[in-house]
């Protein structure tokens, strides 16, 4: 059988890769092949025509990170941002009427005119006259504090070393306040009792004076009903009298008529 | 086939920066940031993301370098650190949607044509930018690949990795590697064929 080396193996062969005597299988399969053994050289022709491309040099250092896009940009980048926000300020500024000033007195800042503050000296005065005012009255509350302390810790000692003392004011006051309430329940007694005698006499002398008072007027009615009965008994005795006499004409008449 | 150095110090580098050698980390990103950058702008085509994975890499090497075991497999651990990034950063292109009048237009090739003469001025300035214009073109060239086979090609013909490092790193077959590497070159070639480019051509420039 004849030998034909595969593509592959020619391939290791161009490269000078085949191993043992596999090189002279081919060797001498191209010397009988003389075709195959110029397309080979084409092929080795290539090689050699592509190996006049070189090497390049690196164009940079690494900086072992990988490299940012459109770096011109990024630098710039910072100074247009800057560049936007002073005009931003500025417009705003136009804007709002802000005005800014610097002179000797130091920097003004204020929308429309500039008022003048106050200075620094006067600042430090305020502040001064105000830590002043502020320790005077914080002084005379520690003062106030302590007085009032120092009384409460006297009373207690005070108290501490006089219970005895203490002890018999408190029954003293206990018995002054027991009199003064047995006085006061006297008192009452009496002012009551009083009262009341006085509210019966006055309702008795009420009640005598109204009885009089009935009984007079009892009197008077019975005056009154004697003095009309006699005076109707007087009146029914003229009444009497003229019929009489009334009688006595006309009986006159009559007999005189006859 | 193009060998960087074999960076003897390496492993003593990093068992001291495992240990906490400020220093020694430092030495190692030295010794090691030039070629992730390169990885990364031969992957990109783009000075700033290739800036941007190199940085990432190495924030993660000195967050993370504790927990590499074994001080041989270094240069597969920053090499996957580096792709995962590459990968974690076409998925973000991906998801970015972009205005196409905002897209700023890359202007690093014109750069490369003005900048570098100044460097050689006593070459003959047609072959100069001849040259020039030819690195251009690999670059777009190695750009149409598709991101897998751009990432081994990268890895194999620049950074100098065995077939088998790329497999472990990517974590496939070794045979994925080689055939995904057979159908880059193929590619390339092709390319290469359309525009005309061939070895006595570039010679010739050259």
């Amino acid at each position: 059988m004849k030998y034909k080396p595969t593509e592959e193996t020619l391939m290791a062969y161009l490269y000078g890769e085949l191993e043992g005597d596999q090189a002279g299988l081919v060797e001498r399969y191209l010397e009988e092949n003389p075709e195959e053994k110029q397309k080979l050289e084409e092929l080795s022709d290539t090689r050699l025509i592509f190996n006049e491309l070189e090497d390049e040099d690196l164009p940079g250092q690494l900086a072992f990170m990988a490299p940012i896009k459109n770096e011109e940009w990024l630098y710039w980048r910072k100074y247009v941002a800057i560049a936007a926000t002073l005009l931003l300020i500025l417009t705003f500024g136009w804007l709002t009427g802000l005005k800014a000033n610097y002179d000797e007195e130091g920097f003004y800042l204020g929308y429309g005119e500039i008022q003048r503050g106050v200075s620094e000296e006067q600042i430090a005065d305020m502040l001064f006259e105000n830590n002043a005012s502020m320790a005077s009255y914080l002084q005379e509350n520690i003062k106030v504090g302590q007085d009032s302390l120092n009384y409460k810790i006297d009373a207690i000692q005070a108290s501490n070393s006089n219970e005895i003392t203490i002890q018999r004011i408190f029954e003293r006051e206990r018995d002054a306040l027991i009199t003064q309430m047995v006085d006061l329940n006297d008192q009452l007694s009496g002012d009551y009792r009083d009262i009341m005698r006085q509210i019966v006499v006055n309702f008795s002398d009420n009640i005598e004076t109204q009885r009089i008072d009935d009984l007079r007027s009892i009197q008077a009615a019975f005056t009154d009903l004697e003095d009309a009965s006699i005076g109707k008994q007087f009146q029914l005795e003229n009444a009497l009298v003229d019929l009489e006499e009334k009688v006595n004409a006309v009986i006159a008449n009559n007999s005189n008529n006859k | 086939m193009k060998e960087i150095d074999l960076m003897p110090q390496t492993n003593f580098l990093v068992t001291a920066a495992k240990s906490g050698d400020v220093i020694a980390m430092n030495q190692l990103v030295k010794q090691w940031q030039k070629r992730i950058y390169n990885f990364a702008y031969k992957y990109f085509n783009d000075y700033d993301l290739a800036m941007e994975v190199t940085q990432k890499t190495f924030i993660s090497m000195n967050k993370n370098l504790k927990t590499l075991k074994d001080e041989d497999r270094f240069k597969s651990w920053i090499y996957r650190i580096a792709a995962n990034y590459c990968h974690e950063e076409v998925r973000k292109q991906q998801k970015r949607w972009v205005f196409p009048f905002m897209k700023v237009q890359s202007n690093q090739e014109g750069d490369q044509i003005e900048n570098s003469p100044s460097v050689v001025r006593e070459e003959n300035p047609e072959k100069v930018f001849a040259n020039e214009e030819l690195k251009t073109l690999l670059k777009k060239a190695l750009a149409t690949l598709p991101e897998e086979q751009r990432l081994i090609v990268i890895m194999k013909e620049y950074e100098g990795l065995k077939i088998r490092e790329i497999a472990e790193i990517i974590d496939i077959s070794e045979n994925t590697v080689k055939s995904r590497l057979y159908y880059a070159l193929g590619s390339l070639k092709k390319l290469l064929d359309q525009w005309n480019i061939n070895r006595e051509t570039v010679h010739y420039e050259i």
